[in-house]
C-alpha cells in the first residue's frame, strides 16, 4: 500500500523560522531512508515515520516520538556538512540550511536495508534519476535528461567520517 | 555484487551557475559529472562546486545533493 506522509501544520509551524517562505513536501513512506549524510551545514533537522524509532545525529540519538502512525524527532544543534544519520526505522527528514534559512528535503539510502546491500540498493534506483534545485518538483522517475556543457575542475570534497 | 552506476541526480534548475553539494553515503563511491569522475567520497564527505541546468551526477552507491539558490 502506498503511503504519504506530510509533516502536520502544527509541526511546520513549530519549525518555522526567519526565511519569508516555509515548504514541506509529501514523500512516500516507500522511499524512506534510514542513513543520511548532510551535504551543507544547517541549523536544524527533522525527522518523521511512521513508526517510532531512534535517530542517531552524529553519535548524538533521539527518540522518535508521537503516535497514531505520525512520529517525529527534532534535533536543534547545529551541524556542518558531512554529518552522519542513521536511523532504527525508514524516516522522511528534512534539514534547515545554515546558509539561506531554507527548509531542505533529505534523502538518503531510499529504503535499501542494510545500506550496504548493493543488489537491492540497485533494484530499487537503477535508471531513476532524482531531480533537485529551487522549487523544483521532486519526482521520482525515470528522465532522459538532455546534458549541457560539462563541467570540470571546480568542484573539491570535504566533510568528515565520524558516525 | 553488481558494478556500474546506479544512482543520478539531475540538475533541474541553475540557469547560472550555483554552489552545488554532493554527499556520499557509503564509503568508496566514486562521483562522476557529466561522465567525468570528480571524487571518490567516503561516507560523510562531500563534493562542492558549481553546478548548472542539464548537470547529471553519477554514483555507484547512495549519494545526496542540493543546490543554493538563495542567500536570505
Amino acid at each position: 500500500m502506498l503511503k504519504v506522509i506530510i509533516l502536520p501544520r502544527q509541526a511546520r509551524d513549530k519549525h518555522r523560522e526567519s526565511s519569508t517562505q516555509n515548504k514541506s513536501d509529501a514523500f512516500s513512506c516507500s522511499l524512506f531512508s534510514t542513513e543520511f549524510v548532510t551535504a551543507s551545514s544547517y541549523e536544524f533537522l527533522v525527522f518523521v515515520s511512521d513508526e517510532p524509532g531512534t535517530v542517531v545525529v552524529g553519535g548524538a540519538a533521539v527518540e522518535l516520538v508521537g503516535g497514531q502512525g505520525v512520529y517525529k524527532a527534532r534535533v536543534g544543534q547545529a551541524g556542518e556538512a558531512g554529518v552522519r544519520i542513521s536511523s532504527s526505522v525508514p524516516v522522511w527528514a528534512m534539514l534547515e540550511d545554515a546558509a539561506t534559512n531554507e527548509e531542505q528535503l533529505l534523502f538518503g539510502n531510499l529504503g535499501s536495508d542494510p545500506v550496504v546491500d548493493i543488489d537491492r540498493f540497485s533494484y530499487r534506483c537503477d535508471e531513476t534519476a532524482l531531480i533537485f534545485g529551487g522549487d523544483a518538483p521532486f519526482p521520482f522517475g525515470t528522465r532522459s535528461p538532455s546534458l549541457q556543457s560539462a563541467q570540470t575542475g571546480s568542484g573539491h570534497t570535504e566533510g568528515n567520517t565520524q558516525h | 555484487m553488481n558494478s556500474g552506476v546506479f544512482c543520478r541526480l539531475f540538475v533541474a534548475r541553475a540557469a547560472t551557475p550555483l554552489p552545488g553539494y554532493v554527499a556520499s553515503i557509503v564509503d568508496g563511491n566514486e562521483l562522476s559529472l557529466n561522465g567525468a569522475v570528480v571524487a571518490t567520497l567516503n561516507a560523510g564527505e562531500v563534493w562542492t562546486g558549481e553546478v548548472t541546468n542539464g548537470d547529471l551526477f553519477s554514483a555507484a552507491g547512495p549519494i545526496y545533493g542540493a543546490e543554493t539558490s538563495s542567500v536570505s
